[in-house]
């Protein structure tokens, strides 16, 4: 694989683990959200 | 030590300590008023930014609301970054035809700068262009430092008020914290900022490198650029990334004593002011006092240890003729700042967690270079980041007042409002998630060979310097050990989510804690409430950060810089 093509798939794997890793974090605001109190 | 060393040191805390209420009342009504200053000036950008982007200014959020607009105003803002330093070399205002920044560096940085957290694993000279610089990464500068306030501000909102406005539960409004905070605050100081460090002799231009005969007659390039806008942000935003890669002991950067002076007091200035504003939301300003107080003693005996550690030296240079450097450790040091304001800056930057240096802390001597780590491995909570010290340090009074409650046998309470189990979950969230990453990340990196390759100096050194790096990026602080080549793919990718996780994952359970207390009932005090505001307080909220930073902390310390210590005094040198 040619460097550029390389480059562009790291660029494209890097932007999806962030974009997972954004959506992640909203899902850990739900979770905080109906995280209870006292058993 | 010298008379002329503690003079600066107190006349520093001075400074600090005046402008905490000039500035804490300005942010106040910015924030908090219901008119804000230069109406006429700066009301109708602010108007217009709530059109372009659709927003209420009157519409207050919850806090998953408060906090998914927080995610997503970053997200877009890393991605943009990411996109401009893959893409400068098509882009204008790049004279010197800089290449595109390489993928995991580029998303390094990116991370870095939408954190507030600016780490540079790269020479900013060599690696970003000038619309990098200027679009990129100085608009993170602003706008990390915002979210940071926002974020602040929301916690204060939740802690203070004694009933949201809609529905009892809400925390604010994300967009007009952030546009307030930038457009009020942030902006209007550095536009005067920048023009003093002008009037100090930093650089502003955008004129190509220009290439100089030195003395010797050597040929050497000197880079350009429009330095001191820059610089103004960067302190005062408590973001610390250099334009140039020396950061603040380049003399473009930091021309003078008073420039110096003037930057360590601008990393303190708005976490010293909201603790102010903070004091005038709960309606108490002692509340606002006891946890400047606090800030304070801390942030004192970090600058004691290092100032202390580095006047005494390096023991092994003692007794070799030529090389005693008047008994302190000047090496890495710039003599125009000499050890004193060197120490300082080294503790502030590393309090607040700023990450500017004008110094090389890898070139401490061990318990030198260890009151900086153990500043940012208590949690960035000594002044702290714009916003991120105030929420941060809450976290610490809500553990403090739960430890205080647990002794005398009654229901933790502060500010009338109890504090109770879901609160301590969500802070407990907040207290191991950051341990869990430095201390995660570092052992991963030190038992690799693709981390331990990047290490210059083998054995506790070594160890101090990994540690260094990932408890500056979870802390979102940025200074480096140096060392460390952190430029390779494995450290940028780990280093990049080490500040994506110490900077959100962190954030979100204090947004929750804001949004659980904000409609809580308010008890009037009784005799058996715990007071918040005088010195037994203040020094149990200090014994709380000091224990926590180190318990969690303490067994990877003992085997970085306090064995270099015990191994250098026994004339074994790393």
């Amino acid at each position: 694989m040619g460097r550029a093509p390389q480059a562009r798939m790291i660029d494209l794997v890097l932007v999806l683990v962030t974009v997972a890793f954004f959506a992640l974090s909203w899902a850990y605001v739900r979770f905080c959200d109906r995280l209870g109190g006292a058993p | 030590m010298t008379a002329i060393g503690w003079a600066q040191i107190a006349l520093f805390f001075l400074v600090v300590f005046a402008l905490t209420k000039p500035l804490g009342a300005y942010m106040y009504r910015v924030f908090e008023g219901n008119r804000q200053p230069l109406p006429a000036l700066l009301g109708p950008v602010e108007r217009f930014l709530y059109r372009l982007g659709g927003v209420d200014p009157s519409r207050e959020q919850t806090w998953p609301v408060y906090a998914f607009s927080l995610l997503a105003f970053s997200l877009f803002g890393l991605l943009v970054t990411y996109g401009i330093q893959r893409l400068q070399q098509v882009l204008p205002l790049n004279p010197q035809h800089l290449g595109p920044v390489e993928p995991a560096l580029a998303f390094n940085t990116a991370a870095s700068f939408t954190t507030n957290t600016n780490w540079q694993s790269y020479t900013p000279e060599t690696t970003m262009g000038y619309l990098t610089q200027m679009a990129g990464l100085a608009w993170h500068n602003f706008t990390s430092a915002a979210v940071g306030a926002a974020g602040g501000l929301a916690v204060a909102r939740g802690f203070t008020r004694t009933g949201g406005t809609a529905g009892g539960k809400t925390i604010g409004n994300f967009w007009v914290d952030l546009v307030r905070a930038t457009l009020y605050v942030l902006l209007p100081i550095c536009f005067v900022y920048a023009l003093f460090l002008v009037s100090q002799g930093a650089l502003q231009n955008l004129a190509p490198y220009r290439e100089i005969a030195t003395l010797e007659g050597v040929k050497q390039v000197l880079a350009m650029g429009p330095t001191a806008s820059q610089e103004a942000i960067k302190m005062l935003g408590i973001n610390g990334g250099g334009f140039f890669n020396a950061n603040s002991a380049h003399p473009f950067e930091n021309p003078t004593p008073l420039a110096n002076f003037v930057q360590m007091v601008s990393i303190f200035a708005i976490p010293a002011g909201l603790t102010w504003t903070y004091g005038k939301m709960a309606r108490d300003q002692r509340q606002g006092w006891a946890i400047w107080a606090a800030m304070a003693a801390l942030c004192c005996a970090g600058v004691l240890s290092t100032y202390a550690a580095e006047a005494q030296g390096n023991p092994a240079m003692r007794g070799i003729a030529g090389l005693e450097q008047g008994a302190a450790n000047l090496e890495g040091k710039e003599t125009r700042f000499g050890v004193a304001a060197s120490a300082l800056f080294a503790t502030v930057t590393t309090d607040a967690s700023c990450g500017a240096v004008n110094s090389m802390h890898d070139s401490y001597t061990p318990l030198g270079g260890l009151a900086p780590l153990v500043n940012i491995q208590l949690g960035e909570v000594i002044f702290g980041g714009v916003g991120a010290g105030l929420y941060g340090i809450l976290i610490f009074v809500v553990l403090t007042v739960f430890i205080a409650g647990l002794m005398v046998g009654r229901t933790p309470e502060y500010l009338g409002k109890k504090i109770e189990a879901r609160e301590m979950k969500l802070a407990m969230l907040y207290v191991l998630i950051f341990p869990l990453i430095i201390l995660g990340f570092s052992a991963w990196s030190a038992v690799v060979p693709y981390g331990t390759s990047s290490v210059a100096n083998p054995g506790p050194h070594g160890l101090s310097e990994i540690l260094y790096a990932f408890s500056s990026g979870a802390g979102n602080n940025g200074s480096a050990f140096a060392g460390l080549n952190a430029n390779t793919r494995f450290y940028n990718v780990a280093l990049g989510f080490d500040m994506l996780i110490g900077r959100f994952l962190m954030v979100i359970p204090v947004l929750g804690i804001a949004g659980s207390m904000v409609d809580k009932k308010v008890i009037p005090a009784g005799p058996g409430t715990f007071p918040t505001t005088g010195a037994l307080f203040v020094g149990l909220l200090i014994a709380v950060v000091l224990i926590v930073g180190a318990l969690t902390f303490f067994p990877a310390l003992s085997l970085g810089p306090l064995v270099e210590h015990f191994a250098g005094r026994a004339g074994r040198l790393f």
